[in-house]
């Protein structure tokens, strides 16, 4: 596939050979700045935010990836249940807004920012509960894992599934997979096509419950990372239910980032942020650990 | 079906009711030098209404009184021929042999009855090929679908391309036909030549609206493009030099009065300029060609054969060469692409009423993108190939009942074969040997049956209707989709110089083109509705006024309409022709679509200055479930205001001149509106862009000027021409498209990138 994109692009640019490019002035609509919210709130754990602002898109100026200035509030079921306040990470440095506050399933979680000379912007989840994995299954001559898990009876689940290995479960695992009903989103794949078997690969693998609504599923792996060493130190599975909003968003950067034909519409980064942009995503998840 | 039958059934009883045929003259009408029959025609009794036009094949079947008449045979270019027929005999058949008028710029020979005021059908405007050949033309190429382009409720795509869009419809939604047979990609060098050789054409005929019952199998439009025959009595031949490209066509008689053949070929030589220029193993190339081939035989008065055949390629490679001692080593990455098609159609009269004709047609587009390496003893290929294949047989009839009605019906029979992606690998070598063909989506064969029937009823003196259905049937994987869609058009004649007109069509349409460029490119992938993906469907009312001004010198035609479509179908953001899923995977579907808007068309076709001026007013918006968060947003080549102006004016006998000015809104696109940053998980911030809404901006506006000059002489041998033509006369930087540069470091800034300035050309052209 790689080939062939490339093969087309080099037609793409000799379209362009003779095109002559001049700068215009171009009347683009200005419209306000927005505050930009990310977050994906974990069930059981503290909320962590992470607040910005946007700049137009003629400006000399850059998007602020981190504003402190921001007042932040944490909502559950519409009652503010605490305000977010700027924390350091490891180096001193303030990272994002957080709060002692213990996610709780079940709940509808809102954040809510607030900065002087922006209009609030929020965005909102219902943070629903963890799908247990029942059991898991690992073939070491071959590196396969197989897991099952129950999908709840509810339409329109959200999984992603991630693997990682150490036993804070600190080294993300790249896998592949067969199963067609998982996209890595961010495209990368076996590149010999003279190899067979042309297999998706990345360390996050996402999918929906469209084919298995209500039942069981089980789902097999093909464990990638060559350098680890993995004797003596354990594996972990991880089926991270999500909502909707984030898959969505996840999916979409991956493709916006991923668009290489000049003359294809961009893609819009979804957004669940009224009044700004970013994403506030709803995350619980599920864990088994194994020896390979 | 049972609906289907008993509605003909219904209409034929109707029909018969109204039955009191007098006689009937019919025959064909040919252009006396060379036996070439000749399209519309127009064939009317002097004095009174009663008129038609010749069919596709030069032929006319008239029901009129019985006496003597006089009938008159007239044609843009030739010279009109009266004749007087008695008619209390019987039937007649009497065929007009028309000459090429010697004094076609006298402007008051025009006759009204020849006018599109008389005419039923709305939304229809013939070009002939001298009015095409007259216009200024780029890079010394004469297009035809250029010159479609400049027709109002035509829009081009991106500048220099030769796609079109037909009232707010999608390139897919035209039918483009060549001698009956569907042709899937018109384009050229991705789209900035058409596949069309005018030398090798004779008509050009777009319908954009109140579609006749005998069209189907699209929404927007048709571009029904016949072929010469070749003559029937001489051998003749042209050709041109021109920069980019030569041609040569030659016909004559296989056997004088009952056999011609026509041979058109046409090819560039970029690939060959180049080759001296280029380095030692150095491979690098472009080349595109076309081969026209027609063959008419005369069976007998009453049957004729006709088999045409086109053939058309284009191919862009780069790779090398190398040389190892006695070994060599080649690569190649090559993207190449092209149409065939074929048709063998039979004529045939049945007693005095009934036209037949049938025909058997074949059409085949591919495009392969691919990569080869050729060692000792190794050998690689890479090859992704799309394609389509429909085998069709159709049988048309015409019968003319009595002097108020003139049927037509017919049956059409398609099997596609849609291979929407596939990739073959080949690897030769010591260690191993595979051939392989994986299809990355299924291969998908449909059945398309179709059937039609319409009338044309002079209901009074002044009020005519052609009305009519078109039934379909398509399977596809076990799937059966039907339609029946009505059509109807009517045009009530105020007075002999202004009629008002007025039409609706149902039109359904069972494939589809996936393009996320919108510019023609050949790798644009030809799909099938299936389960999961519906056939298209639209519904279209226009109305109108066609006026014939200052003693009939001008045509003036002024029409709105109003078209809505459903099930459209588009890329999923993102999505690209290459993906590893089946293409249904990578699809919005239930997509709907709306257009509307006026046109204006002052035309003048006699005269020593010729031409028009058309435009068009025009929204076109678009909606799909899962794009622009489901709200309606503007189609891409949704544009306010198009304005062209067409001109040529014959100097002296030998010097003509022409002109064109467009001007148009700009196209709309998606731009920039903020930037923002992403990263979380541990990932890098990043800036990314929120864009507008979909196709919320609009690119600067289109205009242009082009000018050409015509130096003719008459030689002992024929006739030469030499053709001057500036294209983009005073050098617009035109935007192909606009961009928003990265910000860093400096001001940030849009960047317009355009394609084409002032392009001078020259091409040598000869007729012997």
């Amino acid at each position: 596939m790689t080939s062939i994109k490339y093969i087309v692009s080099i037609f793409f640019a000799s379209i362009l050979f003779s095109a002559c490019e001049i700068t215009i002035d171009y009347d683009l609509p200005q419209i306000p700045d927005r505050i930009t919210i990310e977050t994906r709130l974990t069930a059981g754990d503290s909320a962590s935010v992470i607040v910005g602002t946007s700049k137009y898109a003629l400006s000399n100026k850059d998007p602020e990836f981190l504003n402190f200035d921001a007042t932040v509030w944490l909502y559950e079921n519409n009652i503010p249940v605490s305000q977010l306040i700027p924390t350091p990470n490891t180096s001193g440095i303030n990272f994002s807004y957080t709060s002692n506050y213990q996610l709780k399933t079940n709940q509808v979680y809102k954040v809510e920012a607030a900065i002087n000379g922006y209009s609030n912007a929020f965005g909102e989840g219902l943070l629903k509960e963890p799908v247990p994995i029942n059991s898991t299954e690992y073939d070491s001559i071959n590196r396969n894992l197989k897991f099952t898990f129950h999908d709840p009876p509810t339409a329109g689940d959200y999984y992603m599934i991630t693997l990682s290995a150490g036993f804070q479960s600190n080294y993300p695992i790249y896998f592949s997979t067969n199963d067609i009903s998982i996209d890595f989103f961010v495209d990368e794949s076996f590149s010999d096509p003279f190899g067979g078997n042309e297999e998706d690969y990345g360390d996050k693998g996402y999918f929906t419950d469209q084919y298995f609504n209500g039942k069981d599923k089980s789902i097999r792996i093909t464990i990638l990372d060559e350098g680890f060493q993995f004797n003596n130190v354990p594996l972990t599975i991880e089926l991270w239910r999500i909502n909707k909003d984030l898959y969505d968003h996840e999916r979409t950067k991956a493709v916006a980032w991923e668009s290489e034909n000049p003359f294809s519409e961009p893609v819009q980064i979804y957004s669940n942020i009224e009044n700004g942009y970013g994403i506030v995503g709803t995350v619980a998840v599920s864990k088994r650990q194994f020896y390979p | 079906m049972k609906l289907l039958i008993s509605l003909l059934l219904f209409l034929a009883t109707f029909v018969v009711g109204q039955a009191q045929t007098p006689r009937v003259v019919n025959g064909y009408v040919e252009d006396e030098a060379t036996g070439e029959r000749l399209i519309g025609v127009n064939i009317y009794v002097s004095g009174t209404s009663f008129g038609t036009s010749t069919n596709s094949f030069g032929f006319y079947s008239l029901t009129i009184p019985n006496k003597s008449l006089v009938i008159t045979a007239s044609y843009i270019g030739y010279a009109s021929k009266n004749d007087t027929l008695d008619l209390s005999t019987g039937n007649q058949t009497h065929n007009f042999k028309l000459s090429v008028s010697t004094s076609q710029l006298n402007e008051v020979e025009i006759s009204t009855e020849e006018s599109a005021v008389q005419q039923t059908q709305m939304s229809t405007i013939t070009l002939g090929i001298p009015e095409i050949e007259k216009m200024p033309a780029f890079m010394g190429e004469v297009d035809i679908i250029r010159a479609i382009q400049l027709l109002p409720g035509v829009q081009s795509g991106t500048e220099g391309t030769t796609g079109f869009y037909v009232r707010g419809g999608s390139p897919d939604q035209n039918l483009i036909l060549l001698d009956g047979v569907p042709v899937y990609n018109a384009s050229h060098l991705f789209g900035f030549f058409s596949v069309f050789n005018s030398d090798a054409i004779k008509n050009v005929q777009l319908t954009k609206g109140g579609f006749p019952a005998r069209y189907g199998g699209r929404l927007s439009s048709v571009l029904d493009i016949s072929m010469k025959e070749g003559n029937m009595k001489e051998f003749h031949g042209a050709g041109s030099v021109g920069l980019i490209s030569s041609r040569l066509t030659l016909e004559g008689p296989l056997f004088k009065n009952k056999t011609s053949f026509m041979l058109s070929g046409r090819r560039t030589y970029h690939d060959l300029l180049i080759r001296p220029f280029l380095q030692k193993g150095v491979k690098l190339g472009y080349y595109f060609g076309d081969f026209n081939a027609k063959i008419n035989h005369i069976i007998s008065q009453k049957d004729r054969l006709y088999l045409s055949f086109y053939s058309g390629a284009d191919k862009f490679y780069n790779g090398s060469k190398i040389y190892y001692g006695n070994k060599i080593e080649e690569d190649e990455q090559y993207l190449k692409w092209g149409n065939r098609t074929g048709a063998l159609r039979w004529n045939h009269l049945f007693g005095d009423k009934l036209f037949a004709n049938l025909s058997a047609t074949y059409t085949h587009y591919q495009y392969n993108v691919g990569y080869e390496f050729k060692g000792e003893p190794d050998f690689y290929k890479y090859e992704y190939t799309s394609k389509i294949e429909d085998y069709g047989a159709k049988m048309d009839f015409e019968y003319s009942l009595n002097s108020k009605h003139h049927i037509k019906f017919g049956a059409n029979y398609v099997y596609h074969t849609f291979t929407p992606g596939g990739i073959q690998l080949v690897s030769e070598s010591d260690w191993q040997d595979v051939d392989s063909l994986l299809q990355l989506s299924s291969i998908i064969n449909a059945n398309d049956v179709s059937a039609y029937v319409e009338d044309n009823w002079r209901i009074t003196q002044r009020w005519k209707a052609n009305y009519g259905l078109h039934y379909s049937t398509y399977f596809v994987n076990g799937t059966t989709y039907q339609s029946l869609q009505p059509r109807f058009s009517t045009a009530y004649l105020i007075n002999e110089n202004w009629a008002l007109k007025a039409s609706y069509a149902n039109m359904n349409q069972y494939i589809h083109l996936l393009s996320n460029s919108g510019i023609g490119l050949p790798t644009d992938l030809w799909v099938s509705s299936t389960n999961n993906v519906k056939p298209q469907q639209s519904n279209q009312i226009a109305m109108g006024s066609t006026h014939n001004l200052f003693e009939n010198r001008f045509e003036f035609t002024a029409e709105v309409y109003y078209k809505w479509m459903d099930h459209l179908i588009a890329y999923k953001p993102g999505a690209t022709f290459i993906s590893n899923s089946d293409w249904q995977d990578n699809v919005e579907t239930g997509g709907n679509g709306e257009a509307y808007g006026l046109e204006l068309l002052l035309r003048k076709q006699k005269g020593k200055t010729t031409g028009w001026i058309g435009y068009t007013l025009a929204w076109s918006n678009r909606q799909f479930e899962n794009l622009n968060e489901g709200n309606p947003f503007p189609f891409k080549y949704d544009r306010r205001h198009d304005l062209s102006i067409v001109l040529n004016h014959q100097l002296t006998k030998r010097i003509d001149v022409g002109a064109t000015w467009v001007y148009s809104t700009g196209n709309a696109f998606t731009g920039p509106q903020s930037y923002y940053t992403v990263g979380q998980d541990g990932n890098t911030p990043v800036d990314v862009l929120r864009y507008t809404d979909r196709n919320e901006l609009r690119i600067p506006s289109y205009h242009r000027l082009d000018l050409s000059i015509n130096f003719r002489k008459k030689k002992k041998w024929g006739e030469r021409i030499w053709n001057i033509s500036v294209y983009n006369a005073y050098s617009r930087r035109n935007p192909m498209f606009i961009y928003a540069k990265d910000r860093y470091g400096r001001k940030p800034s849009f960047q317009q990138v355009s394609l084409f300035p002032i392009i001078p050309s020259f091409s040598y052209i000869f007729k012997f």
